[in-house]
């Protein structure tokens, strides 16, 4: 099994950008749908959180 | 059968013929400037024929309004955003919006024209907002959005080496917000830069290379663009609030 390193390094980071931007958009696009399997796997939740920051965004009414 | 539910709702848009671009987080994943994203927005041909298509789809993913305003025109054309959530099952609790109009930016008609057509398998093709009208769509008043810009114009620059068509590397010095990148470009394209001055002063930073007073053009400008965005949804927001008292 492969060792998890202790700590990461910048160029860990820089590689996995690099990595991420040298795919085609289709290759992305399946890449994501294996992050989404494993997000849902985890019991991840569809719906987003509320964005206080966004322009739609009121805040709720008062009760 | 994919678990990806954003290529779900596409599949479903394609199969009701809906005239649509994708946009948000999920073109941002597209352009390589993101990974993941739960977002799920769409721009849309703003006529009654492809919102009737849209209502078919939404109801084909059992996807029900969740907030003002209605799934009206009227609304959608004065660049009001629609929001709904899914209830089918594959796709529970998927978000969805939709607007027709994107602030700052060209009529749908003229950024389809500019679209990008990803062929995903025999059946699917998706239509993706072109990078430079994604560019233009991220000037709101978010941080998130400022993050999302640079990223996806400092990777234009980088995939494509600091080399382009002439009216590609115009563009770059017209939208980058990274004072290194943009330093480092007018050095590759010291003519290109000078003619770009005229457009955005800033520029005379970067070929000066004064990295302080390029970080502060930089901040300024971009402060200016939000604050443009927030004078921009005053009024709609003021609406939302109307509507949301009167439901």
């Amino acid at each position: 099994m492969k060792k998890v390193p202790e700590k990461r390094e910048i160029s860990d980071f820089i590689d996995e950008e690099s990595e991420w931007l040298s795919l085609t958009p289709k290759e992305r696009l399946l890449e994501t749908t294996k992050l989404w399997e494993l997000y849902i796997s985890l019991g991840g939740i569809l719906d987003p959180e509320p964005d206080p920051d966004s322009p739609f965004y009121l805040k709720p009414a008062p009760r | 059968m994919t678990r990806n539910p954003i290529l779900t709702v596409l599949s479903t848009l394609n199969q009701r013929r809906v005239k649509y671009l994708l946009i948000g987080g999920q073109a941002c994943i597209i352009y390589g400037a993101a990974e993941f994203s739960r977002d799920s927005d769409f721009v849309l041909l703003g006529n009654a024929e492809n919102l009737h298509r849209l209502e078919d789809g939404l109801n084909d993913l059992e996807a029900k309004l969740i907030y003002v305003p209605p799934l009206e025109l009227k609304y959608l054309k004065k660049g009001h955003a629609c929001h709904f959530r899914c209830h089918r099952e594959d796709v529970e609790g998927l978000r969805i919006d939709v607007m027709s109009k994107l602030r700052g930016c060209d009529t749908f008609s003229e950024m389809w024209e500019r679209r990008y057509k990803l062929i995903f398998d025999e059946r699917n093709t998706i239509n993706i907002i072109g990078l430079k009208d994604l560019v233009q769509s991220k000037k709101t008043q978010r941080d998130k959005d400022w993050l999302m810009l640079k990223r996806l114009v400092n990777n234009d620059i980088l995939l494509r080496n600091y080399d382009a068509a002439k009216e590609d590397i115009r563009w770059w010095f017209q939208e980058c917000m990274d004072a290194d990148v943009l330093i480092e470009l007018s050095k590759k394209h010291p003519d290109i830069a000078r003619e770009s001055i005229a457009n955005r002063p800033l520029l005379n930073s970067a070929v000066r290379s004064d990295i302080k007073k390029l970080h502060r053009g930089l901040l300024k400008e971009e402060e200016l663009e939000r604050d443009e965005d927030r004078k921009y949804w005053a009024p709609l927001r003021k609406e939302l609030e109307t509507l949301r008292r009167n439901l």
